[in-house]
């Protein structure tokens, strides 16, 4: 299957930083992928060079059968949503959704039918005539996704479309920009520093930092097994062990678990597992304090400190809250992680 | 302060502000006004007088010709370099603020001269010397501050720069992107700017009068030359004075009405979230 975008070593360079450096992405047809990563890391340099906002210094874009390298952003097949959505202040509603229409000169007939479809989508048939100013802010993000997608675009492109949203509007906007990609079918890019909008949102997520794409994979995989470093600590919140190498290479945490470490680590290695991966025992593993029990709802959050030789550790356990209603501040307890569960980088 | 002094302070401050126009206007009516309150009588025929006096209506033509030319120019130069400013180069919009100091840093008459002899320096540009040309020249590197803030001003406040990136991605032409987009969402910018600068022009002295000399008599050059004679009509300048404070009020009344009925123009995304 030919990719819907193909991004070929693109790079861009302001002044002495590289906003990007020869990133490289493929995209399947109809797929949603997260570009992923802290501010600064380049991924919105990334989603405006495929838009033709920001022109790249080196390297190839390809939409579909076109090299769009050099095609100015008006002539792409593009529909883009922005952080502070952008709308059209002097226009309505359907005024602003149908502006991609009317300056691709199509009639009013089929401008006034295509804008009705959008309106059902996004379920604000009975607002079309309000100005912008009367709208909350998920009302206009949602007219400004319909704008996006109203000239059937070949990609639709995201660039933070939450981050400027109430928490509470957040998840049920999130859920219906994946719900509305998913029936219009269109190939999407959703930049986002929030590594659960990621997750929710995209069938693949693209970790980036530093101008460069880390890695790329389905939300389960990245989640279980990432493969950087940098992805393995930004995503989740991770326990990271700093260990020694032994002379047989492998790398221990006392009784807790043992991994054989990585060719390029050197005297230290980082090890990294998820909370709900360690296991709280009475006697096996390492032995630690409880420090304290945060209770979160379905689970609960267990802060333990293993005193160990080259110093203290202070790992979080994830616990369903029944079971860690058993553990309460200073109380001893065993730590034991499975070694499947533990990554293990370079240090 | 009490509710008293401030209605005290206001009246005050409305007096100082009203009475010259008042009394310009009743000196315009006047029959005669020797050393009363008010005027001994009430008559229209300075006002019939002025507007039928030649001299006085060429005068007022040039000065509104004088003035709409200087909007034409200044909109023509800042609204394209302030527009690219706000969407590419920001660099332009500091140069142009520090532009905008310089007529105030400069006594007028100063900038006149100034304008004069540099024109006068070279052979091809002489024939010009002393032509309106240069009048208007003038005036646009005078006014043009009172037309590049509010439309600063305007263009931050619209997030120009956003819009027309959402308009660039919808598929506009940049024409339509400065039509359909920019204009209307930093309409009243244009307007208030556009009424400062013709205020500006319509009203300037010195310019005029030391560019020109009286080869080309403006309404204020004649003001002025009307008053200094004493054969003079006192009463047509007073005439001039308050049809020149009529129009722009009604001018400036008409684009504030311009602005209401429409939805409030605020930063998109920001303080408009209910």
């Amino acid at each position: 299957m030919p990719s819907a975008v193909q991004i070929e070593s693109a790079t861009k360079v302001y002044g002495s930083t590289k906003a990007l450096d020869n990133v490289s992405l493929h995209i399947d047809p109809g797929q949603m992928v997260a570009l992923l990563g802290p501010s600064g890391c380049g991924k919105t340099s990334l989603l405006r060079a495929i838009a033709g906002l920001n022109p790249l210094d080196r390297g190839a874009i390809r939409i579909g059968e076109s090299d769009v390298t050099m095609v100015p952003a008006r002539l792409r097949p593009i529909g883009m949503v922005f952080q502070h959505y952008a709308l059209f202040p002097n226009m309505t509603v359907a005024e602003n959704i149908s502006f991609p229409l009317t300056v691709n000169k199509q009639r009013r007939a089929q401008r006034a039918q295509r804008v009705g479809e959008l309106l059902e989508l996004i379920g604000m048939t009975a607002l079309a005539d309000r100005y912008p100013n009367q709208l909350s802010g998920g009302q206009q993000q949602r007219v400004a996704l319909a704008r996006a997608l109203a000239p059937e675009p070949d990609v639709l492109l995201l660039d933070e479309p939450l981050a400027a949203l109430d928490a509470a509007i957040r998840n049920d906007l999130r859920d219906e920009i994946r719900r509305i990609q998913h029936r219009v079918g269109t190939t999407a890019v959703f930049v986002t520093h929030d590594q659960s909008e990621a997750m929710a949102v995209a069938d693949r997520v693209a970790v980036m930092d530093r101008g460069r794409i880390l890695e790329v994979a389905a939300p389960p995989e990245i989640y279980e097994r990432p493969t950087s470093r940098f992805a393995a600590t930004f995503i989740g919140s991770r326990n990271a062990l700093e260990l020694p190498v032994d002379a047989d290479r492998v790398v221990r945490w006392g009784t807790a678990f043992s991994v054989v470490a990585p060719d390029a680590a050197n005297g230290k290695a980082l090890a990294v597992f998820r909370p709900e991966d360690v296991r709280l025992t009475a006697h096996q593993g390492v032995a630690g304090t409880v420090d304290v029990v945060v209770f979160l709802g379905a689970t609960s959050r267990v802060y333990v400190t293993v005193e160990g030789e080259a110093g203290d550790h202070t790992v979080h356990v994830d616990l369903p809250s029944r079971a860690a209603a058993n553990f309460v501040p200073g109380q001893r307890v065993g730590v034991v992680v499975a070694p499947e569960k533990v990554r293990v980088f370079a240090s | 302060m009490t509710r008293m002094s401030r209605w005290a302070l206001l009246g005050l401050w409305s007096v100082f502000l009203v009475l010259p126009v008042l009394a310009t206007l009743l000196y315009s009516l006047a029959t005669v006004w020797r050393g009363r309150a008010f005027p001994d009588g009430y008559t229209l025929a300075w006002w019939v007088q002025a507007f039928s006096e030649p001299r006085v209506v060429s005068a007022l033509m040039r000065s509104v010709w004088l003035a709409v030319l200087t909007v034409v120019v200044v909109a023509a130069v800042v609204l394209p370099a302030l527009y690219w400013g706000h969407i590419r180069n920001g660099r332009i919009r500091t140069v142009m603020q520090l532009c905008a100091l310089l007529p105030f840093a400069l006594p007028f008459v100063v900038l006149a001269y100034g304008i004069k002899r540099l024109a006068g320096a070279s052979e091809l540009t002489q024939p010009w010397e002393s032509s309106p040309v240069l009048v208007v020249l003038g005036h646009v590197a005078l006014s043009f501050p009172f037309f590049l803030w509010p439309v600063d001003g305007a263009m931050s406040a619209a997030g120009v720069r956003q819009l027309s990136e959402a308009a660039e991605t919808s598929g506009a032409t940049p024409l339509a992107t400065l039509f359909r987009v920019v204009i209307p969402n930093i309409r009243t910018g244009i307007l208030t700017g556009a009424i400062l600068t013709f205020a500006t022009s319509f009203g300037e002295y010195s310019i005029a009068r030391v560019i020109t000399g009286s080869s080309f008599e403006t309404l204020p050059v004649w003001q002025v030359s009307a008053l200094q004679d004493t054969r003079g009509n006192p009463n047509g300048v007073a005439v001039m004075a308050i049809f020149t404070f009529l129009l722009m009020f009604i001018v400036s009344v008409l684009i504030a009405r311009t602005g209401k009925g429409q939805p409030l123009r605020l930063l998109p995304g920001i303080g408009n979230t209910r």
